[in-house]
């Protein structure tokens, strides 16, 4: 009994508070949808066949890329979200031991759901992605940072430059993430194979500066 | 070129743990990694009660009241700093910039002064070729050189395939030295009968 105690709370730490939130918000939406198609004393859908799963599951797709969930259902959401929700739902099933009711009996996504997914994709409006900051921008943020505030907040952004980071290591965001912000002994500098002190007034004049990133995400191969 | 060094003392499975990067000085007076960093860890461990365990986003008012930068504020700022230079120097409008800018921005200096991509993917901490995602190849700069260098080979000649009527050749039918000659037949393409190889 403790090794199944110890096991789950192993379990629990496994993803961050928001990971986990997300999930049991996608699990509230499925039951709810259930409910209002009339299932509403079997939650994971053993009375039905895989089809029928399957069939459910495309058309809570649509349920959730309509955002049908919100009380003010303005636009259609993306497929990635559609996606999302649909691999939360799954999570919930393995994590209450059943079979993931998104896939065949080859152990692929179901071919319908594969192809709804596609067809919200070719409807999807193109990303737009962010453009990328020159050096240029950077020494104009420097020379119009007059305040204390503003040249710390410059001094930042620079620096985050070089090590291309991302902004939750080094700027203050909202929800738990995996990813830890940068504290100061994350921080090291180097004069030869020398570490010199942080109280060291020739610190600047260090030969490199060395960035300890103690936990981070990796990023999915697209 | 600023040299690298990168040092994964643990890797796992969907996360990266201890990862080090390091940047040497630039040489810049305003752009320079151990400048800038050193100035930020100087500011930090000068507020009374500081520790090393500090976030390097911490600020203090000059009454002392403590404060943690913000995605937002940092974005105000660098739009702002963008619409001063302006949409025609840039090519883009300010709102355009947003938090992954920085990030982006550095690959693509990166990738323009021609760090070769295993560096970019290293110094980056991506462990797939996702960071092409930030490579903006609408950048004027981007294919700088690119259609010189492509007519600077104009000729090139493909060597033919090799003739399949040579006995010394793996699989040849009288190559019996050859593995695939024996047992069930194995060959991808078309298997002539044995006679034939004497009647062209």
């Amino acid at each position: 009994m403790g090794d199944l105690s110890a096991a789950i709370s192993s379990l629990n730490r496994a993803v961050v508070k928001g990971t986990s939130e997300k999930q049991l918000c996608a699990g509230r939406r499925f039951q709810t949808y259930l409910q209002s198609i009339g299932i509403t004393a079997d939650p994971y859908l053993d009375g039905v066949d895989r089809g029928q799963r399957h069939k459910i599951l495309c058309a809570f797709g649509q349920y959730i890329r309509e955002s049908r969930f919100s009380t003010k259902p303005t636009k259609l959401l993306k497929s990635e979200s559609v996606r999302s929700a649909l691999d939360c739902v799954a999570q919930a099933f393995k994590l209450a031991v059943q079979a993931d009711p998104r896939l065949d009996a080859n152990g692929k996504l179901a071919f319908i759901l594969q192809r709804q997914l596609q067809g919200y994709r070719s409807t999807d409006p193109g990303e737009k992605p962010q453009v990328a900051v020159t050096g240029s921008v950077l020494r104009q943020f420097y020379k119009l940072a007059v305040s204390p505030f503003d040249k710390a907040l410059c001094q930042l952004l620079i620096g985050a430059f070089f090590f291309a980071m991302r902004w939750c290591e080094y700027v203050k965001v909202q929800g738990s993430r995996k990813t830890k912000l940068i504290i100061v002994r994350n921080i090291r500098f180097y004069q030869g194979n020398r570490l010199v002190k942080h109280s060291s007034p020739n610190l600047k004049y260090a030969e490199c500066v060395s960035i300890t990133f103690e936990l981070q995400k990796r990023e999915a191969k697209k | 070129m600023p040299n690298v060094c990168q040092s994964l003392l643990n890797y796992k499975r969907g996360k990266q743990k201890n990862d080090i990067i390091t940047q040497q000085r630039s040489g810049d007076t305003v752009l320079c990694p151990v400048r800038t960093w050193a100035a930020i860890v100087q500011r930090i461990l000068s507020y009374p009660g500081s520790s090393p365990n500090d976030s390097v986003n911490v600020f203090r008012f000059a009454d002392g009241k403590k404060h943690l930068f913000t995605g937002p504020e940092l974005l105000k700022r660098l739009r702002q700093a963008a619409t001063m230079l302006g949409e025609e120097a840039l090519g883009f409008y300010a709102k355009d910039i947003g938090l992954h800018s920085a990030r982006s921005g550095a690959a693509m200096a990166m990738y323009l002064a021609h760090v070769p991509v295993f560096t970019i993917m290293l110094l980056g901490r991506w462990s797939s070729d996702a960071f092409l995602r930030y490579i903006r190849k609408q950048v004027k700069e981007f294919s700088r050189g690119s259609s010189s260098q492509m007519v600077q080979q104009e000729h090139f000649f493909t060597v033919p395939q090799t003739s399949s009527g040579d006995p010394r050749m793996s699989n040849h039918p009288l190559n019996l030295a050859s593995q695939n000659n024996h047992g069930p037949c194995n060959f991808k393409g078309t298997v002539r009968p044995l006679a034939s190889v004497f009647h062209g």
